[in-house]
């Protein structure tokens, strides 16, 4: 009898072949057919191999670790409440898309596990072709082919279940990373059931009863039907996520478990074009869009034509809101006598509130196409092409979450880099996130691509986000090279399947990047535009190179024409400039412009750069309050006045600048707190300012060599 | 009372307004610095429903 004993769990579906495998496993002989649910109860025999006691248990076949059977909840039972020291997940090696979903609910169970590939001789003669140790790594676990009906493998697998209890537990989760809402809702959960059961549960299991609570495995909810509180929050969670995203949370889970899936079986294993592929919508877009030369095309073609209708359909809504902006700055001017109140709420806060508010319609449409994009499953197909591109660079795309979520907000991604486990690639995507062009510097390139290339501003945008995307790669490259070292961690990129997007989620979706931009407006760029205001305005008795009142006057007094009052205008033209350059905001701005001046920038445009830092909307609402006095109208007008400020190669620097430079105030304590430390969010500034810097002026050079 | 004088004062009061809003704001962000809920845009939600 040996001395060292271990248990393993036979696990799987239904009519995968596990009574199959357990008897040769074992030598018994239960009954076996080819339908399922032959074994309705566990049933544990002993073997020896290599000095070791083997004890097998069958269980029943399971499609699901959520307790809808009582088989299911035999099956579940065992593996979770008796503890077996090995997992052995059964799979149809044939039908891995079925045969999976059960391992992904494994993972999160965190116990030791081995994948045995059964009826590995019927997937060949299909076609299919497995790369075995890419589906280990991704599955974190040893994977073994077998034919339960010959006994092929049998010794293998023996070999493999000995390796694995000899060696240190490593169970280790490539993690399945839930939709951003459900993430933090596991999380709130998770916090509560580790303070209900102090020192009781590991964080893998806390995660594990979180995610059972919130898919409403009613087992679990019995269980923990004393601790009211939670039951009540795991209530509410349910509810405002279904409201959010219309539907429930056991699809949310589903459809990114499938997710898991289709990104785990994308990378390891090919098979012929059959009738099951031709069947199969999600398999056959598949190779459209994840064709490996078409794939990235087609992509950028998506981009192209999404700015192309941000452009174009804008620019109706975005006309009427100008021209309403305008009819409200004229009436408003009309109540409020000359003066200071008037200057302040005419050219302060009505410029750079109508300055700004007038992009609503675009970042509205942006987001609908984003919108549709995620809903579809097309948005993550995106990124799965981005990590297929980065692999030359031995670069896995889990850093690359970020640049799916960084388009709408950086804050938002830099959180939900949370689902990485691996510390080194966390940190890359944390540091990697401000570089994708988030919706607030939007109004930025819509402003000045319409300002300095009207016949093809959307071209231009689309090339900003084509920038981005690059500027992120690149730089994940070099910190990953040079900042953080360590080697690559397996990953896989959810695939969820094809949907056809509901009506209500991308409303939502709309609805609340909308709302957020409004209340953005409201409050911040509100308060910068107001003191932007007053920097520009004070000290109001700046000395004079010269009387202006008197020149202008005596200028004034001459014969009247064209040219009298062009002369007049370029007079009161530089008086402002000259009061302007004196005011606190002139002075800091032409103190730091230096810093700029390689770049072709002007001080108007160093004082853009440094509001924008509160947040990137206000650059817009800067240039909409400092040129409120030369420019007739809100909009148009606020391009037509751009326009003469700058040549259009230093807008295009100046353009790659806003896009690359340092974090807004809220990115930087999004990065503080994830990472933990100040020092993090201080390089992330130093060496996104140094990035931008260095390609602005490559653009600027490059530019003018060209023109 | 001429309105130059309310002017005067409706246009400090507006500019001690902005100044007091940014000074809050900074002193919100300084006070959550390193912290868990520092830069979260939830963090005023979960202060109103008592969970940070």
């Amino acid at each position: 009898m040996a001395d060292k004993a271990v248990t393993v769990a036979l696990v799987g579906n239904p009519n995968c072949g596990k009574t199959t495998l357990f008897n040769r496993l074992t030598g018994a002989n239960d009954s076996v057919a080819n339908y399922p649910r032959v074994t309705v109860a566990a049933k544990v025999l002993a073997i020896e191999h290599r000095g070791w006691t083997i004890n097998v248990a069958d269980l029943p076949g399971i499609y699901s670790a959520t307790s809808a059977s009582s088989e299911e909840r035999v099956g579940r039972d065992f593996i979770h409440f008796g503890a077996p020291d090995i997992i052995v997940n059964v799979l149809d090696a044939g039908n891995l898309d079925r045969s999976l979903f059960l391992t992904t609910q494994l993972i999160e169970m965190g116990r030791p596990r081995l994948l045995v590939l059964n009826m590995i001789d019927e997937a060949r003669r299909k076609g299919i072709v497995i790369d075995i140790p890419a589906l280990a790594v991704m599955l974190g676990g040893p994977v073994v082919e077998t034919v339960g009906s010959s006994g092929g493998g049998i010794g293998a697998l023996l070999d493999a279940i000995v390796d694995l209890a000899e060696s240190a537990p490593s169970a280790r989760h490539p993690g399945i990373a839930y939709d951003p809402h459900l993430e933090a809702a596991i999380t709130r959960v998770r916090c509560m059931i580790a303070a209900l059961h102090p020192g009781n549960l590991s964080p893998g299991q806390s995660r594990w009863l979180a995610i059972k609570l919130l898919e409403g495995d009613e087992d679990i909810l019995a269980r923990e039907g004393d601790h009211t509180l939670l039951i009540a929050a795991v209530g509410r969670e349910r509810n405002e996520l279904a409201r959010t995203h219309g539907q429930d949370c056991e699809e949310m889970f589903a459809h990114a478990r499938y997710g898991f899936i289709h990104g785990v079986l994308a990378e390891a294993r090919s098979q012929p074009m059959g009738a099951d592929v031709a069947a199969d919508p999600t398999q056959m877009l598949d190779r459209i869009f994840l064709h490996r030369i078409l794939g990235l095309p087609i992509f950028a073609l998506l981009l192209w034509l999404m700015f192309e209708a941000t452009f174009r359909v804008g620019s109706y809504p975005m006309a009427w809101l100008e021209a309403g902006m305008k009819w409200l700055s004229d009436h408003i001017a009309g109540f409020i006598p000359a003066g200071m109140t008037h200057d302040l709420v005419i050219d302060g806060a009505i410029a750079g509130i109508g300055g700004t508010i007038v992009f609503v319609p675009n970042i509205v449409i942006l987001f609908f196409f984003m919108a549709l994009f995620s809903e579809t499953g097309y948005l993550a197909r995106a990124a799965f092409l981005m990590d297929r591109l980065m692999h030359p660079f031995g670069l896995h795309g889990k850093a690359f979450i970020p640049l799916v979520l960084g388009f709408d907000c950086n804050v938002p991604a830099i959180m939900a880099t949370r689902t990485i486990e691996s510390a080194r690639a966390r940190l890359i995507a944390i540091l990697i996130t401000p570089f994708m062009a988030c919706s607030a510097r939007l109004p930025v390139f819509i402003l000045f691509a319409g300002a300095f290339f009207p016949d093809w501003a959307e071209t231009v945008v689309f090339g900003i986000y084509a920038t981005s995307i690059l500027a992120s790669m690149a730089a994940a490259v070099v910190i990953g090279k040079l900042v953080v070292h360590g080697g690559n961690e397996p990953f896989v990129m959810e695939l969820p399947p094809y949907r056809m997007p509901s009506a209500r989620a991308v409303l939502f979706h709309m609805a609340e990047r909308g709302v957020n931009f409004l209340h953005k407006v409201g409050v911040v760029i509100l308060i910068g535009s107001i003191i932007i205001w007053f920097l520009q305005e004070f000290p109001r008795d700046v000395p004079s190179s010269r009387d202006w009142g008197a020149a202008i006057a005596e200028l004034s007094a001459g014969p009247a024409g064209p040219e009298r009052d062009q002369a007049v205008a370029a007079l009161d033209n530089a008086h402002r400039q000259e009061r302007l350059e004196h005011s606190y905001l002139g002075r800091i701005s032409v103190a730091i412009t230096p810093v700029f001046a390689p770049l072709g920038f002007a001080w108007r445009d160093t004082t853009a750069i440094i509001t924008g830092f509160m947040a990137k909307e206000v650059v817009v609402a800067s240039y909409a309050v400092l040129l409120s006095q030369s420019r007739d109208s809100e909009g148009a007008g606020l391009r037509a006045a751009l326009a003469g400020t700058m040549t259009p190669v230093v807008a295009l620097g100046f353009m790659v600048f806003v896009l690359l430079y340092a974090p807004c105030f809220s990115t930087v304590g999004a990065i503080w707190r994830e990472t933990g430390s100040w020092r993090w969010a201080a390089f992330s500034i130093g060496f996104s300012f140094a990035i931008a810097w260095a390609l602005a002026f490559v653009t600027v050079g490059v530019g003018r060599l060209l023109t | 009372m001429s309105w130059e004088i309310w002017d005067v004062a409706v246009v400090t009061l507006i500019g001690a307004a902005c100044l007091w809003l940014v000074v809050r704001r900074v002193r919100r962000f300084l006070d959550r610095a390193g912290g868990p809920c520092c830069g979260c845009p939830q963090a005023r939600k979960c202060a109103k429903e008592d969970r940070l």
